[in-house]
């Protein structure tokens, strides 16, 4: 069984962090389509047209008749028919975290895999298995126990792949809003150790400012996302102790792009959507990224949380919609960009939110609370990529089946 | 559509070629092969024309193959292949050769494998090994075979129950068989104390189950017995061969390898039976696959080897003279050369120009391959039965 986590022992300055190292990145073209169903939490293996056979590891064609292969959502469980525990190798990431067990599982669909064990799993057991993404964004398999246990999280290889929010300091960039306040309070319950809650004036009071206040674990810092100063000074300060960010900001005003919406509204989502993610990246990502090596206490995650219109845009809220298309954009290359550093970067794609700003749009809407737990399950999981709320997994439904097509059906 | 082998008459293998490993190298494969070539023609009088054909191995020539050696090295050969079989090169080499020469195409072919152990080399070569590694293994912990052979030997251990003093047995009478020979790399004896207390490497791998990856070469001649009359060379006949790739791809993991497909073509071809045997020279990455090859060729039944072993002594005067230059486990694996080492040992302890001691009768020997861990077992095997010909 998994023993707990304890709290990670205050760091000697004085020791030199180890550097980080990722795993061997080189992969097949088809390995690579298989980290696009990994990344939105799917398991899936190629399937033969043809004969119907699936097979592993990823080929082109089919080994059985040579037909053509598609990967497709399969069951999930096998058995773990042999391990080992690997102690002593040649690859600079696996040195860092040796001893290290793998095993050879046989799927329930036929093939058979090696796959990364989860520490609660012995020989003969049945195993649910996973597609994670390693550090460096490669789909690995990933055998779990078939019933969970209490701290099944904490498993030292398990956490190598995930960045459960447990015993993490993470920055929140906008606390002021709504979406930020629940995403704090839901951190604290999944464990993190504190919160830095980024305030755009200190001086000026906001709605929930008192409750947030009263918890000892959450701490505001100055962080105003639209002065690139701001942002750097508080990075300079506060980026050595934050192993995850989570960038809350966000601005939504309705308007189509000619009868009514404003100019300025553009510039200011622009500003707030867009801009204020590359000044988060510019200055926090590099001093993350330096740390993700860390044995006690690894940087592990940047977090983005972005509309899911920014892939279909919508007629009535065309800025939000664009600026967040923009904001996908940039957190796609980041995520391409960290690869090498280890750093993971999630995106959250959330559909039209129950509050002021998203009246004109008819239900079903998503809580703040509903958002702040999709975020936490993701980290939980290691899921790259996640929706919240029907209308997001609907639109990115469409949009994979047909981007264009789910443009179109976009209505006013 | 089962066809009987054809007998390798007016084939004959000679001048068998080791150039001295070391643990690492700074000099290129090309060199290595360059150095093969020189004690070739030193023992043979042989220069860059008289070979109409070559035979290339290698796994850091990179990026030439065969061509770029034949050009690199001043061949002009009329008959070429490139073997890139690792384990199993040798073997197939002999198949390939045998065949030229008896067909007519080439008269005078050498076989030749050749690697280099830079500080990085191996890494290097484990990066680009396989595609399916590269997917499939090598981002599971590894930088090397050495953790799927430790899942395929745990598997085994407990499917056949056998102990690691059992698969000791072998790394230790591979090392006391290398203590005659004068260039293997490891030159001290081996306890089993010292094999089961040695560092762990991958559950239930120490460091003496896992071979030293190191620089060398290997050569040797296949030609007709006119011309290695001519050529005063002393000769080896072949008797039986066979070959085959990506058998039982059925079994979850691997217990078992090519050969047990073909067991009865090679003895029936060989006109032999294991017992006849007066030596054999197994390809040893693991014990495991010495182990898998003893039951797989005949020795003895599948899940009695720990009775065999136990009963069987492998050294160079036991019952079974076994890897006698201690192999690739107490010799080093030069590589590619790896899977040639089996065949010039043999060839040299037909022709009784043995590296190190002589096996006391060496009449009829057996060579087995065993290559390319692509994915997560060895995908190509062969075995050849040779015999002493004339020794001169």
């Amino acid at each position: 069984m998994t023993k707990p986590l304890t709290t990670p022992k205050k760091k000697n300055p004085l020791v030199k962090s180890e550097i980080a190292q990722v795993l061997p990145a080189i992969r097949s073209r088809a390995a690579l389509a298989m980290s696009c169903h990994a990344s939105l939490g799917n398991f899936v293996l190629q399937v033969c047209d043809d004969c119907h056979s699936s097979t592993y590891p990823p080929r082109d064609r089919c080994p059985k008749c040579w037909g053509e292969l598609k990967w497709k959502p399969q069951k999930r469980v096998g058995v773990l028919l042999a391990d080992t525990t690997i102690r002593s190798t040649n690859n600079l990431y696996f040195q860092q975290h040796i001893p290290w067990r793998i095993g050879t599982i046989l799927l329930d669909e036929g093939p058979t895999a090696f796959a990364h064990l989860h520490g609660d799993i012995k020989i003969g057991d049945e195993i649910v298995m996973n597609i994670m993404l390693d550090r460096s964004g490669a789909p690995a398999l990933f055998a779990l126990p078939r019933k969970a246990s209490l701290h099944m999280e904490d498993d030292y290889q398990y956490r190598q792949f995930t960045a459960s929010p447990k015993n993490r300091r993470v920055l929140i960039s906008d606390g002021r809003n709504k979406i930020g306040q629940a995403l704090a309070k839901e951190l604290i319950n999944a464990g993190a150790e504190t919160i830095y809650l980024g305030n755009s004036d200190m001086n000026l009071f906001f709605d929930g400012k008192e409750s947030l206040s009263q918890n000892p674990k959450i701490k505001l810092i100055p962080l105003n996302l639209l002065n690139t100063e701001s942002v750097t000074k508080t990075a300079k300060q506060y980026g050595g102790k934050i192993d995850l960010i989570i960038n809350t900001a966000y601005h939504v005003r309705p308007g189509s792009v000619a009868f009514s919406g404003k100019i300025t509204e553009l510039q200011n989502s622009l500003d707030i959507n867009v801009n204020a993610l590359s000044r988060l990246a510019k200055a926090f990502c590099p001093t993350l990224s330096s740390r993700s090596g860390d044995k006690e206490r690894p940087a592990v995650a940047f977090v983005d949380l972005v509309s899911v219109f920014s892939l279909t845009g919508h007629p009535s809220y065309a800025s939000m919609s664009a600026s967040s298309a923009a904001r996908l954009s940039l957190i796609n290359s980041l995520r391409t960009e960290m690869k090498t550093t280890g750093l993971k970067v999630y995106s959250i794609l959330f559909g039209p939110i129950d509050d002021e700003w998203h009246q004109e749009i008819l239900p079903p809407k998503i809580s703040h609370k509903q958002l702040a737990s999709t975020v936490i399950e993701s980290l939980k999981k290691g899921q790259e990529i996640s929706t919240v709320g029907n209308v997001a997994k609907d639109i990115l439904l469409r949009w994979q089946l047909d981007p264009l097509l789910a443009i179109k059906e976009m209505s006013p | 559509m089962r066809s009987t082998q054809k007998p390798y008459d007016g084939v004959s293998l000679c001048a068998p070629i080791t150039v001295p490993y070391e643990r690492f190298s700074f000099e290129t494969a090309h060199w290595w092969a360059g150095e093969a070539l020189k004690k070739l023609s030193l023992e043979t009088g042989l220069m860059p024309n008289d070979f109409d054909g070559i035979i290339f191995s290698s796994f850091s020539a990179n990026p030439d193959t065969a061509v770029g050696i034949v050009q690199h090295l001043g061949l002009c050969p009329k008959w070429m292949d490139h073997i890139p079989t690792g384990g199993a090169s040798g073997v197939m080499a002999i198949r390939r050769a045998a065949r030229a020469v008896q067909a007519g195409d080439a008269s005078i072919i050498v076989c030749l494998a050749a690697d280099t152990n830079h500080i990085d080399s191996f890494q290097k070569t484990l990066d680009n090994f396989s595609r399916f590694s590269q997917d499939a293994t090598y981002p599971y912990g590894q930088g090397g075979p050495n953790a799927t052979f430790a899942i395929m030997t745990g598997s085994y251990m407990r499917q056949f129950n056998v102990s690691r003093e059992d698969f000791g047995k072998i790394a230790i009478a591979q090392r006391a068989n290398a203590l005659s020979n004068p260039i293997a790399l490891m030159k001290k004896p081996l306890s089993i104390k010292q094999y089961i207390e040695a560092k762990p490497i991958a559950d239930p791998l120490h460091l003496f189950d896992c071979v030293m990856p190191c620089a060398g070469a290997e050569a040797f001649v296949v030609t007709t017995p006119d011309i290695a009359e001519k050529l005063g060379l002393s000769t080896v006949k072949i008797r039986g061969t066979i070959e085959r790739h990506n058998a039982f791809s059925e079994d979850t993991i691997q217990y078992r390898g090519g050969w047990a497909k073909d067991i009865d073509d090679l003895w029936t071809s060989a006109k032999c039976t294991p017992d006849k045997i007066d030596f054999a020279q197994l390809y040893d990455d693991y014990p495991l696959i010495v182990a898998m090859q003893l039951e797989d060729l005949g020795f003895c039944e599948k899940g009695k080897i720990k009775e065999f072993i136990n009963k069987t002594d492998f050294t160079i005067t036991g019952d079974l003279p076994l890897n006698t230059n201690g192999g690739q486990l107490s010799a080093g694996q030069a590589g590619a050369a790896g899977g040639y080492q089996n065949v010039t040992e043999a060839l040299r302890q037909a022709i009784k120009q043995p590296l190190g001691h002589q096996i006391p009768n060496s009449s009829i020997g057996l060579i087995s391959g065993f290559g390319m861990v692509n994915y997560d077992r060895g995908v190509c095997t062969g075995a050849v039965v040779i015999e002493a010909d004339n020794i001169r």
